[in-house]
């Protein structure tokens, strides 16, 4: 994973999409994050390979992606083949093989772009795919359940595009990882083997740390944002959500190898360049749990 | 069934401050007597409280006495002889120890056992007397009389001194006699005639030790303001922890400079032998406590170990710690001109209010 500048990589999106579909594009994950943070500082950078865009809402979401992927190949952006998709695949793929909307620049290998879109029900448990059909092959959209949270009041940027709020992707991972599950990521992150979790989870603490930064008592204002979002989004279960939302986070700070294994991952992403040790990243999680978690599941438990 | 009031003000007795009060009957109370002459001393106080003509009862309670049933009834019988009878009949002396209960002329019943022990519960266990030592004692009086002469309070009386103290009146008397140099006695009571330098030098070089002073520093890399502990601090609502240093000095003097302040003295009164931190936790789980003066301290605890915190209150939830502390949390913080700014706004409005007297 190499160095990049959050708001160059943004640009160079947002210039290479057609004009009408920036508005159905939401940055998500560390770049998303990075952006946030670090504005359009281009001395500040993220380590990551890939930038994900949420496409949104669900009613524009293919017809954004068959055009962007388009767009994008006509714009000798290239496909990103690796082991397990070597190549676009076509009507005879089946929809579980399909591979993502994985795209390189043209002039550069160091990040792809990835597009995933947002859930079509509010009870899609697991990760979903939609085929969408393209003149350079058939594609799979990914959602997943929580990305909805991604899209909600996303921030418009000077580009056109927007990038989802860093409270809010926090909340989609904690959501995701009610506990720290034993999968690890497919590729390793440095030389190591990480667990999903613990990537994820360490992201949640690479963005309340990087937000105690720029307002030491900001995470106290998330916990009515958080409750906002899920009552609009998950009108049915919202308490039940808001209830476990710190399960797995409690989890990974208790497990010193996991903890580390976060650690690992900021160093290795949203921190790269200002990296903290565990025990600086273990009172980050603290303070999310005392400010923004526990009141949370507090919320949830007197309404 | 009328309320129990404690810390009841009794306008017929000028400055005296009963322990407690149930409808007619007042209650005062003396931890660990040891002495006839400090009974002699509070029988007079119960007569003249008995003094009114809505109170009908005045018990002094006596918990834990280091002295005996019989000689607190030869103290009894000799206060009988020279108090008016009509007020003599209105007092009691109860008796609670380890063996039970007792009492002159009779011991209380269950009903009034019931209400001592609310009454004792409410007072607690305060041991000051005998958690430390005499030196303490020395600065815990000298403390009290420089919070009375910053804020113009005129004389403190020695029953003010015990009970604020929680110290016995020998403790009392000796460090009040320490400290004759600089005082005049006037109106039944001792004050300060004026600053007394030396001896605050003296109390500078052993605050840390005689404060309890504990220090915590910011491991997370990303230390909270103090400001911000002191907003996490008011949403506790904790009544037994004041903010000091010169954020309280500030409270008591807008025109302090704040500037370069990083950190947060905070004044917390307790009782408890191990005095409980827990709190800290609560304003920024990233503090941890450190004894090396040469880690930056982020958070400043100071102990308050008298029996009356003297803590200002607050409606913004936290109260402010006394003037006193205050200074000795600036000197302590080495922001010795901010301290040299605050006592002499003191000693200038001490002045003013002079001059405006002998105008009048």
């Amino acid at each position: 994973m190499r160095l990049v500048a959050p708001a160059v990589v943004l640009g160079e999106i947002a210039r290479a999409v057609p004009a009408d579909c920036r508005e159905n594009i939401i940055i998500i994950g560390s770049l998303a994050a990075g952006y946030h943070f670090f504005g359009s500082d281009p001395a500040m950078m993220v380590r990551t390979k890939d930038a994900d865009c949420l496409l949104s809402p669900r009613s524009r979401a293919l017809s954004a992606g068959v055009d962007i992927t388009e767009r994008l190949f006509q714009e000798r952006w290239r496909f990103r083949a690796d082991e397990r998709w070597r190549q676009p695949g076509n009507a005879s793929t089946p929809d579980a093989a399909l591979p993502a909307v994985r795209l390189n620049p043209p002039n550069t290998a160091d990040w792809f772009i990835e597009l995933l879109a947002v859930p079509a029900s509010r009870a899609d448990e697991g990760p979903q795919w939609t085929r969408i059909e393209t003149a350079f092959g058939h594609f799979g959209l990914r959602s997943f359940r929580f990305l909805s949270l991604a899209a909600f009041e996303p921030i418009a940027t000077p580009l056109g595009i927007h990038v989802a709020r860093p409270d809010l992707m926090a909340l989609a991972n904690l959501l995701e990882h009610p506990a720290v599950w034993p999968e690890t990521m497919s590729g390793v992150v440095g030389d190591r083997e990480i667990k999903r979790s613990n990537k994820d989870l360490g992201r949640v603490l690479a963005i309340a740390r990087l937000t105690i930064g720029k307002n030491e008592d900001a995470l106290l204002d998330w916990p009515a944002h958080w409750m906002s979002a899920l009552r609009r989004l998950f009108p049915e279960d919202w308490r039940e959500l808001a209830s476990r939302c710190g399960h797995g986070l409690r989890e990974l700070l208790a497990g010193p190898d996991d903890l580390d294994e976060a650690r690992h991952t900021c160093e290795f992403g949203l921190l790269a360049l200002q990296a903290p040790t565990a025990e600086q990243l273990r009172l980050a999680g603290l303070r999310l749990l005392q400010d923004a978690i526990d009141p949370l599941e507090q919320l949830a438990r007197e309404a | 069934m009328a309320d129990l009031r404690f810390g009841f003000r009794l306008d017929h007795v000028p400055g005296f401050v009963a322990d407690a009060v149930l409808g007619d009957t007042i209650f005062e109370v003396l931890s660990g007597l040891r002495d006839g002459r400090r009974l002699r001393a509070a029988l007079v106080d119960m007569a003249r409280a008995a003094d009114a003509e809505w109170v009908k009862h005045v018990v002094l309670v006596l918990d834990r006495p280091r002295i005996t049933v019989t000689r607190l009834r030869e103290e009894w019988n000799g206060a009988r002889s020279v108090f008016r009878p009509d007020l003599f009949d209105r007092l009691a002396i109860a008796v609670r120890d380890e063996a039970g209960w007792d009492g002159i002329p009779s011991a209380p019943d269950s009903s009034q056992q019931a209400v001592i022990e609310q009454i004792l519960n409410h007072e607690g266990p305060w041991t000051v007397t005998h958690a430390r030592g005499s030196a303490n004692a020395s600065q815990d009086i000298l403390r009290l009389l420089v919070h009375q002469w910053l804020l113009g309070k005129g004389p403190a009386t020695i029953k003010w001194l015990m009970k604020t103290s929680g110290y016995s009146y020998p403790t009392v008397a000796k460090g009040v006699d320490q400290l004759g140099f600089y005082l005049k006695r006037d109106r039944g009571g001792v004050e300060l005639k004026q600053f007394p330098r030396d001896e605050w030098i003296r109390l500078l070089a052993v605050s840390d030790a005689a404060r309890q002073t504990v220090r915590f520093t910011d491991r997370s890399g990303q230390p909270r303001s103090p400001v911000s502990l002191m907003r996490r601090l008011r949403q506790l609502r904790r009544t037994d922890i004041a903010v000091g240093g010169i954020w309280g000095a500030a409270h008591y003097h807008p025109d302090l400079d704040l500037v370069g302040n990083p950190r947060l003295d905070l004044s917390l009164h307790s009782k408890k032998a191990n005095a409980d931190y827990g709190f800290v936790q609560r304003l920024d789980p990233g503090l941890e406590q450190t004894t090396s003066r040469g880690e930056a301290a982020t958070l400043v605890i100071h102990l308050v170990r008298r029996r009356e915190s003297l803590f200002e209150p607050s409606d913004e939830g936290s109260p402010w710690a006394d003037p006193v502390e205050c200074l000795l949390d600036l000197h302590e913080a080495r922001l010795e001109a901010q301290a040299r700014d605050f006592l002499r706004s003191f000693t200038a409005t001490r002045a003013a209010a002079l001059t405006r007297g002998q105008g009048q």
